[in-house]
């Protein structure tokens, strides 16, 4: 059984105080390197031989990639010159693209002594009662004749439309209005043939 | 008493004068293009009356109006600025069109709008237009024009070239001219009025109005659901054959016939034929009468 003595608070507080430690015999090592680094800038400096450093080079492998040189003024000019073309070139392409879509118009107004055309051509409203008409006696036509009638009205009631669109952009005027009369004309003598064919 | 009717009476008048005027508003410019040959000119518009010079230069000049008529002057200028017109040469391409651009639907106009476009171009040009509600004049030796048009008056005066037309809607009329047509008109009215060249066409729903002319070299005219009138002078210089399918030929005093032949569905008439050994002339019709008239009898027909 091991034989373990029990100190006492105070007992052990004078045995720390008695087992004082010093430090290793190396600062005089530390201090004489220091000493050598502040006396190496003193030594004398002495210029190399000229030619010394071509001398290395030319004995160098020639696979050795050289360093590039880069020459910033000259880089720069060159920059300068391309980025004035291409400002230069998007102006001039600009401008003419401008010259294509805009124009420098003149303007002149005048009175014209007669008041615009008003009488706006009246389509027929009895269409549909002869329309009616054919159908109630469709029996009388023949596939053929009946196909070709709507084909011919579909086609004239297109054209109405179509020419009552262009009246709604443009506006009516006597030119206008003869191209819907001669419209009517023609859906009159299709309404006409069918009836005569009754 | 007097004094007051007189001022009343013009007021009145005053009033009258006012509501009947109408403002016109008009912008426009002009602008040339060196022209060398094998350019050509491509022409696409919309309400736009075009009117076509040859003129001995090795330019063209475009002169472009853009007018708008109203009662309300301020409407009339609001409205003038809605068409745009673009025009300049691309390659070897003069182009042009002029088109209504609205920001929004409501915007519609309330002017009675249009374009006009003169060109004068060298001698023999190449023109190709597409446009529709508006007119193209030809005036000149123009050399080929192509045009594809809706609800539009062809007019040629003093034409000489060639003229690829397609109408729908339309009207041609050629007087003067010397030219090879080729005509596709649907729903369209010919007119041919002293002119010569070789003239080929199909017309359908439409009119055709011919006048003989002896410098024509070839004529192809076929009408279907058209009405045909012929008007020819007392001697042909070439033989020409008429031909109705499914209708007649009313030949009003015609005395230079050579040969008819009636059948059940076809009616044919020769007229002077035997002047001739090959017939270049024809003129056919399906479904609509023709009628022809010698120009002895033409004063009193009308």
């Amino acid at each position: 059984m091991k034989n373990e003595k029990k100190y006492s608070y105070e007992e052990i507080i004078e045995l720390l105080r008695n087992s004082t430690h010093s430090a290793p015999e190396i600062w005089s090592s530390i201090d004489a390197e220091l000493e050598l680094n502040d006396r190496l800038d003193e030594l004398p400096q002495y210029k190399a031989p000229e030619g010394l450093w071509d001398g290395i080079e030319s004995e160098l492998p020639e696979s050795t990639p050289s360093r590039p040189v880069i020459n910033t003024k000259g880089n720069n000019l060159k920059l300068l010159v391309i980025g004035f073309l291409i400002g230069a070139l998007s102006l001039v392409s600009v401008q003419y693209l401008m010259k294509d879509n805009t124009q420098e118009y003149q303007y002149k107004s005048e009175i014209e002594m007669a008041s615009l055309v008003s009488n706006k051509i009246e389509m027929d409203d009895k269409v549909n009662e002869v329309l009616n008409y054919i159908e109630e006696n469709s029996f009388l036509f023949d596939k053929e004749q009946l196909m070709e009638f709507n084909t011919q009205l579909e086609e004239i009631n297109r054209a109405l439309e179509q020419l009552i669109e262009m009246q709604e952009k443009y506006g009516h005027d006597a030119s206008s209005n003869k191209m819907m009369a001669k419209i009517e004309r023609d859906r009159a003598t299709l309404l006409k043939s069918m009836i005569a064919n009754t | 008493m007097k004094k007051y009717t007189i001022v009343i009476l013009f007021i009145l008048v005053a009033n009258v004068l006012y509501a009947q005027q109408t403002f016109r508003e008009t912008k426009y410019f002009s602008e040339e293009f060196t022209f060398k040959p094998g350019n050509k000119i491509k022409i696409n518009g919309e309400r736009t009356f075009v009117e076509i010079i040859s003129v001995k230069s090795n330019k063209v000049k475009a002169e472009v109006e853009v007018i708008s008529r109203s009662n309300d002057q301020a409407q009339a200028l609001i409205d003038l600025e809605k068409i745009k017109v673009r025009i300049g040469k691309k390659g070897k391409t003069i182009f042009y069109s002029n088109i209504l651009e609205l920001n929004n639907p409501q915007e519609k106009p309330k002017s009675s709008l249009k374009t006009v476009l003169k060109l004068y171009v060298p001698f023999y040009t190449e023109v190709e237009i597409v446009n529709s509600y508006g007119v193209l004049t030809l005036n000149g030796a123009i050399g080929k024009v192509k045009s594809n048009s809706r609800f539009c008056t062809t007019k040629c005066t003093d034409f000489i070239g060639e003229l690829e037309l397609e109408s729908e809607y339309g009207s041609i009329e050629c007087l003067n001219s010397n030219m090879n047509l080729k005509l596709f008109g649907k729903r369209s009215d010919l007119t041919l009025t002293n002119t010569g060249g070789e003239i080929e066409g199909l017309v359908s729903y439409g009119t055709i109005d011919f006048s003989y002319h002896p410098d024509i070299n070839f004529l192809n005219l076929r009408g279907e659901h058209s009405p045909v009138t012929i008007i020819v002078p007392e001697v042909l210089a070439d033989g020409m054959e008429v031909k109705c399918e499914n209708c007649s030929i009313n030949i009003d005093n015609c005395n230079n016939i050579s040969d008819e032949q009636i059948s059940n569905k076809e009616h044919l008439i020769l007229l002077d034929a035997l002047s001739k050994k090959k017939l270049e002339l024809k003129v056919n019709s399906i479904g609509e009468d023709i009628k022809i008239i010698t120009s002895n009898t033409l004063s009193n027909y009308k």
